[in-house]
C-alpha cells in the first residue's frame, strides 16, 4: 500500500512539474564563462585581468573556469557535451583542432605591434580567436659560469650563430654526471629546427619539410650535443628535473628556450647572475594564446564575450597585468603595455622577449598536428640516437616525411 | 546499548554462530627466533616503503634550489617551513576541505548502505536468477572507466548537474561490485537460521536486514567505508571533468595547480600533498584492525 | 530529457527548494518515478501470486544496484557502442561510417603493439603482485610489537596519488639522481635508464606497481585471518613443519583470496592507464614500450580527436577482458579450494 502511495505522489509531482511556472530573474547582467589553464600564478594573473574588466563593465559577469590539468581533454568533453565555455584560452598550435567550435571573429592586425600575433589566430583564411598574450622564447645564461671560464657573455641584442653556440657551450661544460655542469639545457628538436633555419611544415601547412637537409642536420647537431662527452643533458639526465632550478644553482650555463612564464621566478632570485639574450640562429617557435568564442554563443552573451575579448586583448590596463614582479603569464601584445612589461624586472633584459616576438616564427596551423607529432616523437626518439635508437636520422626523417605527408593529405 | 542487547539476543539464539567466528583468525604465532628474523625484515621493508614518503617530507622542507640539489638524501638541509603555509594559502583551503569532505563522506555513507542491502539480497533472499545477476555484478568490474567519459558527461548535462559535486557523488552512491561481494560473503557466513528466526518472529526482509544483519556486519562496514574513503578522497578525474568553478573544487585539483606544462613547484606540491594525505593515513591506521578482521572470501561458515 | 529535468527543477523551486539542491531533487523525482514503474507491476504480480514474495523482496533489495547499473554503466556503454560506428572529432557532428573503425583497428599496427604491451605487463605483474602481496601479508600477520605501525608504513606508497605520485616516481626512477640508481650505485652497479630505455621502461612500471602492493595487503591479511585456527592446531599436534603447514593449510585455504586478487589484478592490469600516462606524458614511451591499450584509446579520443575510433577500441578491449576472465575462471576450478564445494563432496563420499 505504502508503495502505491509513493507512486501516486510521484505522478503528482510530475504533474506539478509539468504545470510549474518558470520564474527567471532578470537583473540585467550578462553571464559569460571563461575557461583557461595554468598554475596558481598564471591563474592569479587571469583573475586580476577579469577583475579589471568587471570594474569597467559592471553589467557583465565573467565566471572563471580554471582547468588545472588535461585542459584540452576537458574542453573537448564540454564542447562534445554541449557545455562549451563562452570563451576559452587557446594556443595557436592547438587552434586548428578546435576551430570548428569557435566563431569567426574580426581581428585588426594593426592593433598589435607584431604581425605574428594576428596571423597566428588564422585558420583556413579566417580569424578563429583573438590574440591576447605572446610567449616568445629567449636564451637565459648564467653569467657567473661565463666569468669563471673567462668567456665573454653573449651579446644582449644580437643572436649567436648556432655554431658559436655549440663552441661556447662546449667550453662551459665541465665534470661528469651526476655533478656535471652542462653548457646548455636539452635542445628540443622542434625548437632547434627553427634555430637552424628549418621548419616542420611549409608556411601554408600543406606539406611536411622533414626530408630537407636542415632537418637531418638539426638531428645530428642535437645528437652531438647530448653525447656522453657533449654539452647538453640527455632526456634521462634531465628527467623530472627543473631546468630553471639548474640554471639558478649554476648546474647549467645556457638555457636556449627560456619562456616568459619564468620571469617572476627569475626576478625573485636575489643571488643569481642571470642574463637574457636572444635565442641563437633563427630563433625558436613562439606560442601565442588567443581567446576563442564558442560557436554556440549568441545575442547578449556573444556581445559580452566580444567586449571581454577586446578588453583583454587590446586594453592597456589589462595587458599591463600580464607580467609583473609577482606573476608572469607572458608578453603583452599591444605596444602601450611594453613599458609596463619591461618595468616588471628592470634589472633584466626583458627587451629580448620583445625582440623575440618578431624574430620568432609561427608554425603553420595544421589540424592533424597532434597525431603527426605523436608519430614523429615515436619515430625520431625510438629509432635515432636522439632517443634510444641508432639509425641514421636522415633515413628516418625521410621515411617519416612520407607518413607525415600522408596524414596531412588525409590518408 | 541497543546493539549490545541485540547481539546478546542473537548470541543466545545462535551460540554456534559466534563461536565459529571466534575460532578463525588472529595473528599467527611464531617461535622467538623466526619472530626476530621477521622483525628485521619488517624494519628493513618499512624503510623501503617509507623512503619515498620520507623524501616527500624532506622535499616539502626544501627551497626550490634545494630540490634540484637534493639527490637521494632525505635530510632537508634547509628547513623551509613556510612551504606549508605558502602551499596551503595558495588556494581557499577551508572551502576545498568542505567540498572534499562532501564528495567523500556522502559516497561512503550511500555506498555502504546500498552495498549492504544488495549483498544481503544475494546472500539471504532466495530468488530465481540470483546467481546470474551476481555474476553480472562482478562483471561490471571489467569495464574501463575512460570509455564512458563522454557519454556520462552528456548524461550529467541532461540532469543539469554540471559544475556541482553530484556527478562525483552519484555514481558511487548505488553500491560498488566489490563491496557487494564483501557483504554477500560476510552474510553467507552468518547462519541461515538467523534470518529464518527473524522471519518467524514476524520481521520482514527489511527489518531482518536493517536491525539484525546490518549491525552485525560492522567489520565490513568499516572496511568498505575506509576503502571508499580512500578512493573518493583522491578522486581526480571526475572533479577535473565536472567542476568548473572554485566553489566546488576538491583537494586533488588543488594539487594539480602546483604544476603547469613547463615546470612544477615541487616543494609546495609535496608540502600540500602531505597535508592532504594525512587524513588517509590516520583513517587507515585506526581502522585497519576492523578491516582486516572483517573481510571474508570463503562465503561459508 | 533536459526539458523534463528543467521543469521538475522549476516545480521544486516553486515549493522553496534552494537552487543548489534542485538538480538532485529532480534526479530523485525521476528515480522515484522509475521505482514506481518498477514496483507497481511487481506489487501487482505479488498480489496475483505470479511471483513469490521473496523474489519481489530480492528485486527491491538489489534495485539500488540495478538502477546505478542502468544509469551509469549500461546507458553510457550502449552510447559508446553506437559511437563506435561513427567518426566523431567531438567538436563537429558525428558522421556514420559503419564498421570502418573496426576494420581500421584490425589494420592498425599500434593496436597490436598496445595489446602486446598490455598483455606482457599483465602476465608479468599479476603473478609477481600476487606472490609479493601474499608474502607481505604473511609477514604483517605476525604478532609483533608495533604491527599496526608497520602495516600503516607499508601501506603508505598506495596513499600518494595524482601529481605528487608523478613527481615522486619520476624521481625514484631518475637515472642520475633517483633513488633506485642511487642505491644501485652504492652497490657498485650502473643502473639502467629506466623509462628512457625501451627494454627497461616496462620493468620500471612493474616495479612501480610492486611498490603499491600495500593496497592489496588488506585483502590478503583478511584472508589469512579467515583461516580456521583449529586447522593449525591439528597440524601442530601432528607435528607438521612451518613449511608443510603453509603448503597444506594456508595455501589451499587462501586460494579463493589469491584467485580474487589475481582476477582483480588482471582486470586492473588490462586497464592500466595512469602509469603510462604519467611516465610518457601521454606518448607511448621509447619504442612504444609503454603504449598500454587504454592509453592508446585515450590518446585517440582526446588527443587525436577520434572519439569514434576510441569507442571501437573500447569495445575491442572489453571483449578481450571478457574472454580472458572467462578463461581464467574456467581454469580456476583446478586449483581454487572452496569450503562449500568440498563439504558437498565430502557428503557425497559419505553416502
Amino acid at each position: 500500500m505504502k508503495r502505491s502511495a509513493l507512486a501516486l505522489a510521484c505522478i503528482a509531482t510530475i504533474a506539478v512539474a509539468a504545470t510549474g511556472c518558470a520564474a527567471e530573474d532578470s537583473s540585467g547582467t550578462t553571464n559569460i564563462t571563461f575557461a583557461h589553464w595554468g598554475n596558481n600564478q598564471e591563474a592569479a594573473t587571469l583573475k586580476a585581468m577579469v577583475a579589471a574588466f568587471e570594474d569597467e563593465h559592471p553589467d557583465i559577469d565573467v565566471e572563471l573556469n580554471w582547468i588545472q590539468s588535461d585542459y584540452e581533454q576537458k574542453l573537448q568533453t564540454s564542447i562534445a557535451g554541449g557545455q562549451a565555455p563562452t570563451i576559452s584560452q587557446m594556443s595557436n598550435t592547438s587552434l586548428p583542432g578546435f576551430a570548428a567550435a569557435y566563431q569567426t571573429v574580426e581581428v585588426d592586425p594593426s592593433d598589435y605591434y607584431s604581425e605574428n600575433f594576428a596571423a597566428s589566430m588564422k585558420y583556413d583564411g579566417e580569424y578563429k580567436a583573438i590574440p591576447f598574450v605572446a610567449k616568445p622564447k629567449v636564451m637565459a645564461v648564467n653569467g657567473a659560469l661565463f666569468d669563471a671560464k673567462g668567456l665573454e657573455r653573449p651579446a644582449a641584442d644580437a643572436p649567436m650563430t648556432t655554431d658559436e653556440f655549440a663552441a661556447t657551450a662546449e667550453k662551459l661544460t665541465e665534470g661528469a654526471a651526476p655533478d656535471k655542469i652542462y653548457g646548455s639545457a636539452r635542445l628540443w628538436y622542434n625548437g632547434w629546427l627553427n634555430a637552424m633555419g628549418g621548419s616542420f611544415y611549409s608556411a601554408d601547412g600543406t606539406s611536411c619539410l622533414l626530408d630537407e637537409p636542415v632537418a637531418a642536420d638539426t638531428a645530428d647537431f642535437i645528437i652531438d650535443a647530448q653525447a656522453p662527452d657533449g654539452y647538453a643533458p640527455t632526456q634521462l639526465d634531465a628527467e623530472g628535473q627543473d631546468m630553471f632550478d639548474w640554471l639558478s644553482i649554476g648546474r647549467l650555463a645556457m638555457q636556449p628556450d627560456f619562456g616568459p612564464w619564468d620571469i617572476a621566478k627569475l626576478a625573485a632570485l636575489d643571488d643569481a647572475d642571470i642574463e637574457l639574450v636572444p635565442v641563437p640562429g633563427g630563433g625558436a617557435p613562439m606560442e601565442i594564446n588567443g581567446l576563442g568564442i564558442s560557436a554556440d554563443a549568441s545575442g547578449a552573451e556573444l556581445e559580452a564575450a566580444l567586449t571581454f575579448a577586446e578588453f583583454v586583448s587590446t586594453a592597456p590596463e589589462a595587458q599591463d597585468l600580464l607580467t609583473s614582479a609577482e606573476s608572469s603569464l607572458g608578453v603583452p601584445v599591444v605596444e602601450e603595455s611594453i613599458d609596463s612589461f619591461l618595468a616588471a624586472a628592470p634589472e633584466l633584459n626583458l627587451n629580448a622577449f620583445i625582440v623575440g616576438t618578431d624574430q620568432s616564427t609561427i608554425s603553420a596551423a595544421v589540424a592533424k598536428d597532434p597525431q603527426i607529432r605523436a608519430e614523429f616523437d615515436d619515430a625520431i626518439y625510438s629509432r635515432t640516437a636522439l632517443g634510444s635508437g641508432s639509425e641514421d636520422p636522415a633515413v628516418v626523417l625521410a621515411e617519416f616525411n612520407e607518413t607525415c605527408q600522408s596524414i596531412l593529405d588525409g590518408e | 546499548m541497543p546493539d549490545e542487547i541485540l547481539e546478546t539476543t542473537i548470541a543466545s539464539k545462535e551460540p554456534e554462530a559466534r563461536r565459529s567466528r571466534r575460532r578463525r583468525g588472529g595473528p599467527t604465532e611464531a617461535s622467538p627466533a623466526s619472530k626476530a628474523i621477521a622483525f628485521v625484515v619488517l624494519v628493513g621493508g618499512s624503510f623501503l616503503f617509507a623512503y619515498p614518503f620520507l623524501w616527500m617530507i624532506a622535499t616539502s622542507l626544501r627551497t626550490r634550489q634545494g630540490v634540484a640539489e637534493g639527490g637521494i638524501t632525505i635530510w632537508p638541509v634547509q628547513w623551509e617551513w613556510s612551504n606549508y603555509l605558502d602551499g596551503l594559502s595558495s588556494f581557499p583551503f577551508w572551502q576545498y576541505l568542505g567540498n572534499t569532505l562532501l564528495a567523500t563522506l556522502l559516497p561512503v555513507l550511500f555506498t555502504v548502505l546500498a552495498s549492504s542491502a544488495v549483498g544481503f539480497a544475494f546472500a539471504r533472499i532466495p530468488a530465481p536468477g540470483s546467481g546470474i545477476i551476481f555474476a553480472i555484478v562482478l562483471a561490471t568490474m571489467l569495464l574501463p572507466g575512460e570509455v564512458t567519459l563522454v557519454p556520462q558527461f552528456i548524461l550529467f548535462r541532461e540532469l543539469d548537474m554540471m559544475d556541482s559535486l553530484y556527478p562525483i557523488i552519484l555514481p558511487a552512491a548505488f553500491g560498488s561490485p566489490f563491496f557487494i561481494f564483501l557483504f554477500r560473503q560476510f552474510y553467507l557466513r552468518l547462519p541461515q537460521s538467523l534470518a529464518d528466526a527473524a522471519m518467524i518472529d514476524g520481521a520482514g526482509w527489511f527489518r531482518t536486514w536493517w536491525s539484525i544483519y546490518l549491525p552485525l556486519s560492522q567489520p565490513i562496514i568499516v572496511a568498505a567505508a575506509v576503502l571508499q574513503f580512500m578512493t573518493s578522497w583522491n578522486n581526480f578525474l571526475a572533479p577535473a571533468i565536472y567542476v568548473n568553478t572554485e566553489r566546488w573544487k576538491t583537494f586533488p585539483l588543488a594539487l594539480a595547480g602546483f604544476s603547469n606544462a613547463n615546470s612544477t613547484d615541487t616543494s609546495l606540491l609535496m608540502a600540500t600533498s602531505i597535508v592532504v594525505v594525512l587524513p588517509c593515513i590516520l583513517v587507515f591506521f585506526f581502522a585497519q584492525k576492523h578491516i582486516v578482521g572483517g573481510i571474508s572470501f570463503t562465503g561459508t561458515k | 530529457m533536459n526539458d523534463i529535468v528543467t521543469s521538475i527543477e522549476e516545480a521544486l523551486g516553486a515549493v522553496g527548494l534552494p537552487e543548489g539542491l534542485r538538480p538532485i531533487g529532480a534526479f530523485l523525482v525521476i528515480l522515484l518515478c522509475v521505482y514506481a514503474v518498477f514496483l507497481v507491476p511487481l506489487w501487482i504480480a505479488v498480489r496475483r501470486r505470479w511471483v513469490a514474495r521473496s523474489t519481489a523482496a530480492f528485486w527491491c533489495f538489489i534495485s539500488p544496484w540495478v538502477f546505478g547499473f542502468l544509469f551509469f554503466t549500461v546507458g553510457p556503454m550502449v552510447y559508446s557502442l553506437v559511437l563506435s560506428f561513427y567518426s566523431w572529432d567531438l567538436i563537429s557532428d558525428p558522421v556514420f561510417v559503419g564498421g570502418d573503425n573496426y576494420v581500421r583497428a584490425a589494420q592498425d599496427p599500434k593496436v597490436y603493439r598496445a595489446i602486446q604491451v598490455t598483455l606482457t605487463y599483465a602476465v608479468v605483474s599479476v603473478p609477481l603482485g600476487v606472490i609479493i602481496s601474499l608474502a607481505v601479508a604473511l609477514l604483517l600477520n605476525l604478532r609483533v610489537a608495533g604491527i599496526n605501525v608497520f602495516r600503516t608504513v607499508w601501506y603508505l606508497p598506495s596513499l600518494v596519488t595524482g601529481v605528487a605520485l608523478v613527481v615522486l616516481f619520476l624521481w625514484v626512477f631518475n637515472p642520475n639522481y633517483g633513488l633506485i640508481n642511487g642505491v644501485l650505485a652504492v652497490l657498485g652497479i650502473d643502473g639502467p635508464a629506466w623509462f628512457a630505455d625501451p627494454n627497461w621502461a616496462l620493468p620500471a612500471v612493474v616495479i612501480m606497481s610492486l611498490w603499491t602492493v600495500g593496497g592489496n595487503m588488506v585483502i590478503y591479511l583478511a584472508g589469512l585471518q579467515d583461516v580456521p585456527t583449529e586447522l593449525y592446531e591439528a597440524a601442530h599436534l601432528d607435528g607438521a613443519s612451518t613449511m608443510r603447514r603453509f603448503w597444506h593449510i594456508t595455501l589451499p585455504q587462501m586460494s579463493p583470496v589469491i584467485f580474487f586478487g589475481a582476477i582483480t589484478g588482471l582486470i586492473a592490469a588490462m586497464q592500466t592507464f595512469t602509469q603510462g600516462y604519467i611516465v610518457t606524458q601521454s606518448g607511448g614511451g621509447p619504442n612504444d614500450s609503454l603504449l598500454f591499450f587504454v592509453l592508446y584509446l585515450y590518446n585517440n579520443a582526446f588527443k587525436f580527436f577520434q572519439m569514434g575510433y576510441a569507442s571501437a577500441l573500447a569495445w575491442i578491449l572489453l571483449v578481450m577482458i571478457l574472454l580472458i576472465t572467462v578463461l581464467v575462471f574456467r581454469g580456476s576450478a583446478f586449483w581454487v579450494y572452496y569450503e562449500s564445494t568440498n563439504a558437498k563432496a565430502r557428503k557425497r563420499a559419505r553416502k
